[in-house]
């Protein structure tokens, strides 16, 4: 076939069209396919913000056992809140990073707080006015939904202390996550220990003495003592966002996920300094994530032990709480919970991960960065 | 099991294996707490017990028991076999008839003639279909016709995909690394000292963690 050079010409001018065309159909297809895919800072944001007070009722109604089970820990929560004690407790905690433990000398005073320190230190703090370390009812409403809760046959013995055995189980399942014994005089809760799906003990912590009285209130700073460390704890811990705020925080790009794998519901969120805290609950253990924007200084994690959760590299160290940092995406997230691995897993695997950008966003920053040549007012 | 020169001795084990009872295991842990050497004797019993429990023994499937068992026995009469596996016996019965392809002994693999591929499906896309098959043509032209339009088509496509490889390519070439903002340290004993504030009154958590990591924050 003998080609002509007009012909030639056309199909030349053919091709450029075609060319020209293809490269439009992708600077358009591909940012909107790229756009199609949920953005990190997007997850989680189609369904509205979850709080405590907001989440739904549970499924079933509780059978008779279940419910005396759950007014043995409501009566625990307000015991703690109302009744008057000081005492020694022992805290441990086992995970993959290690064991750690901690004796602490308590003095709870209504209204006033608790005051703890180290056994045989000197130094105190104040945790919280409205009797921290108490059980939140608002958490037990989500053990609820997650959790199977009973009163064990057997009484038990904490302290010297006669006391009856809640104990929770996930729902479906026969293996126990949690036992708590709750002092049957007082209701106040004397031991805890939690286990994770393999029936390991997790964390563990009781009093070892405990007195119905401050027989001898230890030292305080000079000038109102309380109030001045409450003040400085309502300080740190800033104040809970509503959800509107938090569907804001979305919308500019914040991840903050309204449930993770496990059960896991975000039921507080707070922004304080840059730093989003975000914290979650399946009403028995409890989940921190705290994000904010830039690339983590590897100085800030020496001597730290590197990890890889589901391939994402972290780093951990251990401790009563357990403690990953991770980076990617132009977030550094850090992780503080006390829960098993899983649950930390599950946490960690819902951010932004050092896995880097994805192809898809950088490319739609190149096509991005071309439409800006062709329109500079974009 | 007992006590030795005011450590654990025996009883780390005891404790690991959650057989001591409440006052016996909150003195023990209270112990440890402040005993290095107990601490790490108890660790290395609870690593000593995980690891037997994830190593776990491999159960290879019955059946797979049964036929490597069966293999080279003599067949039963009516060429049925059936195995013991208490005593690895063979022993002929009537009554437990296995299937005649367990009998037979193993033959190596008969390469089968493969078949003839069958007509290819329309390829998405081309053309092909019904509508391409209604055009009125003489049998050769159509099939001068469709070599042609097959291969302006397949230019067409090829020219698309370059094009869209090179816009790609421009793109990534063009779309710098995201800039990852200022180097951040996490002040992790702040956040740890957060969350114990936040969850304090979940059932799992540990308020008194952070009130003592407070007093280390603020030294």
């Amino acid at each position: 076939m003998i080609r002509q050079p007009r012909s030639r010409a056309i199909r030349l001018s053919r091709m450029v069209a075609l060319v020209m065309g293809a490269t439009a159909i992708g600077g358009v297809a591909v940012p909107a396919l790229v756009a199609g895919k949920p953005t990190a800072g997007a997850r989680g944001s189609g369904s509205a913000a979850l709080s405590l007070a907001t989440l739904p009722v549970p499924r079933a109604t509780p059978s008779a056992p279940e419910r005396h089970a759950i007014q043995l820990l409501m009566r625990a929560a307000t015991a703690g809140r109302d009744r008057t004690y000081s005492g020694t407790q022992y805290i441990f905690s086992w995970s993959t990073a290690g064991a750690s433990s901690l004796v602490v000398d308590l003095q709870h005073v209504p209204g006033r707080g608790v005051l703890v320190r180290r056994a045989g230190a000197l130094g105190s703090t104040v945790l919280d006015a409205t009797g921290a370390g108490a059980l939140d009812p608002r958490a037990l409403a989500v053990l609820e939904r997650h959790y199977s809760v009973s009163v064990a046959r057997q009484h038990g013995q904490c302290a010297g202390r006669r006391t009856q055995i809640v104990e929770a189980r996930r729902r479906g399942e026969s293996a126990l996550a949690g036992s708590f014994w709750l002092d049957t005089q007082t209701g106040l809760l004397l031991r805890r220990e939690l286990y994770d799906r393999t029936g390991r003990t997790v964390r563990a912590a009781a009093f070892v003495d405990l007195q119905l009285a401050v027989p001898r209130p230890w030292d305080a700073p000079r000038q109102g003592p309380w109030d001045a460390l409450r003040q400085d704890a309502s300080a740190h811990a800033g104040s809970p966002m509503q959800d509107d705020h938090i569907a804001a925080l979305r919308r500019a790009g914040w991840a903050a996920p309204a449930a993770l794998a496990g059960g896991l519901e975000l039921f507080d969120v707070r922004q304080r300094d840059g730093v989003l805290h975000l914290s979650y609950t399946d009403g028995l253990f409890a989940v921190s994530v705290f994000s904010q924007r830039g690339r983590l200084d590897s100085r800030s994690v020496k001597g730290w032990q590197q990890v890889e959760v589901d391939g994402i590299r972290a780093w951990t160290r251990p401790g009563l709480s357990q403690r990953v940092v991770w980076a990617g995406d132009g977030w550094v997230h850090t992780v503080v919970a006390d829960a098993p691995d899983s649950l930390v897993s599950a946490a960690v695997t819902a951010f932004p991960a050092s896995a880097g950008e994805s192809f898809a966003d950088r490319v739609q920053r190149g096509l991005h960065r071309m439409r800006s040549w062709a329109d500079p007012t974009r | 099991m007992s006590a030795r020169n005011g450590h654990l001795g025996d009883l780390a084990a005891a404790l690991v294996d959650g057989a001591l009872d409440g006052g016996a295991r909150d003195r023990a842990l209270v112990h440890i707490a402040g005993c290095t050497d107990c601490r790490a004797e108890v660790d290395h019993q609870r690593q000593l017990k995980e690891r037997l429990r994830r190593r776990g023994d491999p159960f290879p499937p019955t059946g797979l028991t049964d036929r490597l068992s069966a293999i080279g026995r003599p067949p039963a009469a009516d060429g049925s076999r059936v195995v013991d596996l208490a005593g690895s016996r063979s022993l002929p019965t009537a009554s437990a008839p296995v299937s005649p392809s367990m009998a037979q002994p193993m033959s190596p693999c008969v390469a089968q003639p493969m078949s003839t591929p069958g007509p290819r499906p329309p390829a998405w896309g081309t053309g092909h279909g019904p509508l391409g098959a209604s055009r009125p043509s003489s049998a050769p032209a159509r099939a001068q016709g469709s070599r042609r339009s097959r291969s302006r088509r397949l230019r067409r496509v090829t020219g698309g995909m370059s094009a869209l490889a090179l816009g790609v390519a421009a793109a990534l070439v063009l779309g710098p690394l995201r800039g990852q903002g200022p180097a951040v340290s996490p002040p992790v004993g702040r956040y740890t000292v957060e969350h114990a504030r936040t969850t304090g009154g979940v059932p799992g958590a540990d308020v008194s963690v952070g009130a003592v990591m407070t007093v280390s924050v603020n030294r």
